[in-house]
């Protein structure tokens, strides 16, 4: 009865996750700007297992041709939407066209995920699913992973196949979130207090959350910091996405 | 070239990060980014970010809908009880010193900010809907109108939410005019408002004629 049980659940599991994704598991992680100690969980979803490429969102822009670079509502995207694109529907040679997809904004895209049916990950899930390396699900604690991922950011070289079976999500890209825009930084402060100390203002004040949990994390710090460096319409270079479910 | 651009990415997001650790809880004023907003004008309009949304009389309402005046927008939500009152009070002496400017409050709290918890809000603090319009719309779309007017936010504890206290103007046809970080910097605010309607008075004749063209 039991493996029966169990099975019919694989079963669904399997059919619930779509070709080219990979089911991760509920579980918790530490953000790097907790708002209180506790870990923050996060329910069992689906990711892709690379990076969009350019050829995946030329597919997109074929069919929707309102997200083509020439035709992109202003508010969408900057003008360097797609810059490494030739034309509308010429994203270059076939070795381009593997390569994970660059210069998209935010707004295009949830638009090529929720073509999908799927959304973007939100950051938590993002975050939780990239403490892994090979073997441990969160390898966040030890040293040598982190002089890992300061090494593969500065070079952008040396990604990998995590313990979930998801690839790259260190590698030649920063990707975009569903919340990206949760970064709050000093001046978004709801407070009007005198800012001397940021954590006296606990709910009350954004700059509490500036309070790293965890400093060491520098990759997890430099990814924050891209996050808040981003708009909605933030169209850049090294800038890419995948999507979830 | 693409090295460069490895280093210029790294070198900013050291920067950024290194900003951040730096940043307190201040009340600095970012300088608003006017060139670029002014090189955006005409074809950008924060109404195209679309969404369906419901008002304080539970009507269903497009960003669309919104054009065709001179309009403040801020995000917040009933509930806030430490700086949104302040930021109401900024927004009620913009609407008292400038007659014209329609004023739109979006909340971060679309599950307790019902159509029916607005209209009490706008009740309580007498906005009239004549010229306030408090919308409450899916958490995608508050999402997206946030990104498009530079708000950041997170949900911080069950009951708030830490957000900018930023006030976007926009012109009629939805392009920004001005975006005020924090509380100071309101008289300017109210100057550029005014002029805005001010031109608007002059051009209305104009608008009304090409409407009538539109329309038929």
């Amino acid at each position: 009865m039991f493996t029966a049980l169990l099975t019919i659940t694989m079963l669904a599991t399997n059919a619930a996750t779509p070709t080219g994704m990979v089911r991760i598991p509920a579980g918790s992680y530490r953000p790097l700007f907790a708002t209180s100690g506790a870990p923050a969980r996060v329910a069992a979803f689906a990711i892709d297992r690379e990076p969009v490429t350019r050829g995946e969102f030329l597919r997109f822009v074929r069919v929707n041709p309102t997200w083509r670079k020439s035709a992109i509502k202003r508010v969408f995207a900057e003008r360097s939407y797609l810059s490494d694109w030739r034309g509308d529907l010429d994203a270059g040679d076939d070795s381009a066209l593997a390569q994970p997809v660059n210069n998209v904004s935010w707004f295009a895209a949830r638009a090529y995920c929720d073509a999908k049916g799927q959304r973007l990950p939100t950051t938590d899930e993002w975050e939780y699913v990239a403490a892994a390396d090979e073997k441990r699900r969160n390898a966040t604690s030890d040293p040598a992973f982190i002089s890992r991922l300061i090494a593969i950011y500065t070079s952008h070289r040396g990604g990998f196949r995590n313990v979930y079976g998801v690839d790259d999500l260190h590698g030649q890209t920063w990707e975009l979130t569903e919340d990206f825009n949760s970064v709050v930084v000093a001046d978004d402060s709801r407070g009007t207090g005198s800012g001397v100390d940021a954590r006296d203002h606990g709910l009350y004040c954004a700059g509490a959350a500036l309070g790293a949990t965890d400093p060491s994390n520098y990759p997890a710090f430099l990814r924050s910091a891209v996050r808040a460096g981003l708009t909605g319409r933030s169209a850049t270079s090294h800038v890419g996405f995948r999507c979830a479910l | 070239m693409t090295m460069l651009i490895n280093k210029y990415v790294s070198s900013a997001a050291f920067a950024l990060a290194f900003s951040l650790s730096l940043a307190g809880c201040s009340r600095r004023t970012s300088p608003a980014p006017a060139a670029s907003v002014r090189a955006a004008r005409g074809d950008f309009s924060v109404y195209d970010v679309g969404g369906g949304w419901r008002d304080q009389t539970g009507a269903v309402r497009t960003l669309d809908g919104l054009r065709g005046t001179p309009t403040v927008i801020a995000l917040m939500y009933a509930h806030c009880s430490s700086s949104c009152p302040i930021a109401l009070a900024t927004m009620k002496r913009i609407a008292a010193t400038a007659p014209g400017v329609h004023f739109v409050l979006v909340s971060l709290d679309p599950r307790r900010d019902s159509p029916g918890a607005l209209a009490a809000y706008a009740s309580e603090h007498g906005l009239s809907s004549d010229r306030w319009t408090l919308l409450s719309g899916q958490d995608a779309d508050v999402r997206a109108l946030a990104a498009v007017l530079g708000v950041r936010y997170r949900w911080i504890s069950s009951d708030d939410v830490a957000h900018a206290n930023a006030l976007t103007l926009v012109d009629a046809t939805g392009a920004i005019v001005r975006r005020q970080a924090g509380f100071d910097g309101t008289d300017e605010t109210i100057r550029a408002a005014r002029d805005l309607t001010a031109a608007a008075a002059e051009a209305a004749p104009r608008i009304h004629d090409s409407l009538n063209g539109i329309s038929q």
